[in-house]
């Protein structure tokens, strides 16, 4: 266990930084750009899912974030910013792009079809996670993007801040909105939401 | 399906609500999804290869800077001339002006020597 351990510290000792990818990714390096993209793809896309609020879209616009930065990688000026960069390129290509899209309303959540037997808890559960995807989906885009950023991905307001080129005033204005508007639109629900909660973990 | 259960008119929590977000789907990543975008880099590079030319840099805040140059004398031309008419000096300067044309115009036929011309072939016919 502790050899394991040893051999991890010692792989992440090795492993590249932002800036010496980044300096490669500039001389074309495909294989500098792939770390880049192994190691913050998956965070982009899932930000750019919920910002989007599960569009199957959220992948092109996952990759066209990074598209953009192979074009031209000189273009994020420190590599310490590069995360924030993505995340910031994707989510103004998001919001761009569903900005007049209308929204579902939470009632529409209704019955899930599911032609598995027995799928009581399965059913439950989804119906659970589409009420609340619906009442997220309903925020307007800046409080969805700081809830994804700060709940989601557990980032700092500070960090979402810079994400969002706010101030971390305005950051935690848009967490306190979107959690209180998202407690009067699962208020009708939440006893059901909360027992099929319990219900799972029984 | 769900089991109906009374509601409460007890607020929300925030630790309800957290739980409550818990049940929030899960953004689902396709596996080749990598590769696909790494895939899509190579295409567009062998679509586009590295250029040889560098463009040089165009400074449109020089473009319009030598505009306002040339629009400076004109204005200045103009601001003379009102002037220059409001004071009433204009007039004066432009009637001596035409009066120097006059006479320069009246020397230029005097020199002519078509006067001249009709004795001499006068001579040539007699």
């Amino acid at each position: 266990m502790t050899g394991i351990s040893a051999v991890l510290n010692l792989q992440a000792l090795h492993q590249p930084t932002d800036a010496v990818l980044l300096a490669a990714a500039v001389q074309q390096d495909h294989s500098a750009f792939a770390t880049l993209v192994s190691r913050y793809y998956d965070l982009v896309h899932r930000v750019v899912w919920r910002t989007t609020n599960g569009h199957a879209d959220a992948a092109d616009i996952a990759q066209e974030a990074f598209l953009r930065l192979w074009k031209n990688p000189a273009q994020v000026r420190e590599a310490k910013a590069l995360k924030g960069w993505l995340m910031r390129v994707a989510s103004n290509l998001a919001m761009d792009r569903y900005r007049h899209r209308p929204l579902q309303d939470i009632d529409d959540a209704g019955e899930v079809a599911d032609s598995r037997p027995n799928a009581e808890q399965v059913l439950t559960r989804q119906w659970a996670s589409t009420t609340v995807d619906l009442a997220i989906g309903q925020l307007p885009e800046r409080q969805r993007l700081a809830l994804s950023l700060v709940h989601f991905e557990q980032m700092s307001n500070g960090e979402a801040a810079a994400i969002m080129e706010i101030s971390v005033d305005a950051v935690e204005s848009l967490l306190a909105r979107a959690r209180r508007s998202l407690k009067e639109l699962l208020a009708a629900e939440k006893d059901n939401l909360l027992a099929s909660l319990n219900h799972e973990e029984s | 399906m769900k089991t109906p259960v009374k509601s409460t008119t007890i607020e929300m929590t925030d630790d309800e609500l957290d739980k409550l977000l818990a049940l929030a789907s899960k953004p689902p990543l396709a596996t080749d999804a990598h590769e696909l975008l790494l895939a899509k880099i190579t295409a567009r590079q062998s679509d586009n290869p590295a250029r040889n030319v560098v463009n040089f840099p165009i400074s449109t805040k020089k473009a319009k800077s030598i505009h306002w140059l040339a629009a400076l004398p004109l204005a200045a031309s103009l601001a003379a001339g009102i002037w220059l008419g409001a004071a009433g000096q204009g007039t004066d300067y432009l009637f001596n002006v035409s009066d120097e044309l006059a006479s320069v115009a009246d020397s230029f036929a005097a020199s002519t020597g078509i006067d001249d011309a009709e004795s001499l072939m006068e001579e040539d016919l007699t």
